[in-house]
């Protein structure tokens, strides 16, 4: 029982300071990316984009902040639920959604905050459950509530 | 098929691949006794398959993500690929044998429904 209540607790520290990371780093590289587009001409084909995109630093900043999201998101799924972790990652349309109208002056007319306040009400409700869910239920499967780990053994 | 019904079918398959793709990221985390750090990571991708058939997967969604882009408005594709949260889910449900439980699940809806509000144009 002590085992179990220590793995359901397990890691929450480094869950919570991952979590903030993945949705500071899938922000700050969705702007970067933005921001590497704008000013290329509206009519410009594909190939043209590309090319003025892949000149711009603000692109290869994107880029790397995604490698650096892939070791931290590895990192957050060895602590925690993935059906924990990855709707959390909604926040960062939160902070896109209101960065995009500081930075950029995007619009945020009503319907969009009322949208916006529900997504952050939905990351906060999902981060008030346990992390990472007891170890019993991670091998013989949801509906059995609590067992010896003996159940697991079958003959 | 119109295109844009078949828009949609490719944001459902993209979605699908993206929730896939986590599900082998988080096998991958669990099969890994390297430790959490890139390091460990880096040792723990060449020593069993998840990781890269993570990557596999979010290569071929992002291609298929793309064709998707063109054939509908963002404003579509956008809310139609927010069921990824929905599938995650469900494959954490059913591969990884997680509770996902009444909380995670209202939660969930309330994002689908924030999505939806946010993605419409105008009233």
């Amino acid at each position: 029982m002590e085992q179990a209540l220590h793995d359901h607790t397990h890691g929450r520290g480094k869950v919570i300071f991952g979590l903030t990371m993945a949705i500071a780093l899938c922000s700050i590289s969705q702007l970067c990316w933005k921001y590497a587009t704008t000013g290329v001409p509206a009519d410009s084909t594909a190939f043209h984009t590309l090319l003025i995109t892949f000149t711009r630093a603000s692109f290869w900043i994107a880029a790397g902040l995604y490698i650096w999201q892939f070791f931290n998101w590895m990192m957050v799924l060895k602590y925690a639920d993935l059906s924990f972790a990855q709707p959390i990652t909604a926040g960062s349309y939160v902070v896109v959604g209101v960065a995009s109208w500081l930075i950029f002056g995007e619009a945020l007319p009503p319907h969009r905050l009322v949208g916006t306040g529900l997504i952050l009400a939905g990351v906060i409700l999902i981060s008030q459950s346990a992390h990472r869910s007891a170890p019993h239920a991670r091998s013989i499967g949801v509906l059995v509530p609590a067992g010896p780990p003996e159940l697991e053994e079958h003959p | 098929m119109s295109q844009y019904t078949f828009g949609l079918l490719l944001v459902f398959i993209a979605v699908f691949l993206e929730a896939l793709g986590q599900t082998c990221f988080k096998f991958s985390a669990n099969a890994n006794t390297h430790g959490a750090h890139p390091a460990g990571v880096i040792r723990s991708a060449f020593s069993n398959h998840w990781t890269i058939t993570g990557i596999a997967c979010f290569l071929t969604e992002a291609t298929v993500w793309t064709i998707a882009l063109k054939k509908l408005p963002l404003n579509v594709a956008f809310p139609a690929g927010s069921i990824c949260f929905v599938f995650v889910a469900i494959l954490s449900f059913l591969l990884l044998k997680e509770r996902v439980g009444k909380r995670r699940w209202f939660g969930i809806a309330l994002i689908l429904a924030g999505v939806v509000l946010v993605s419409i144009q105008s009233f």
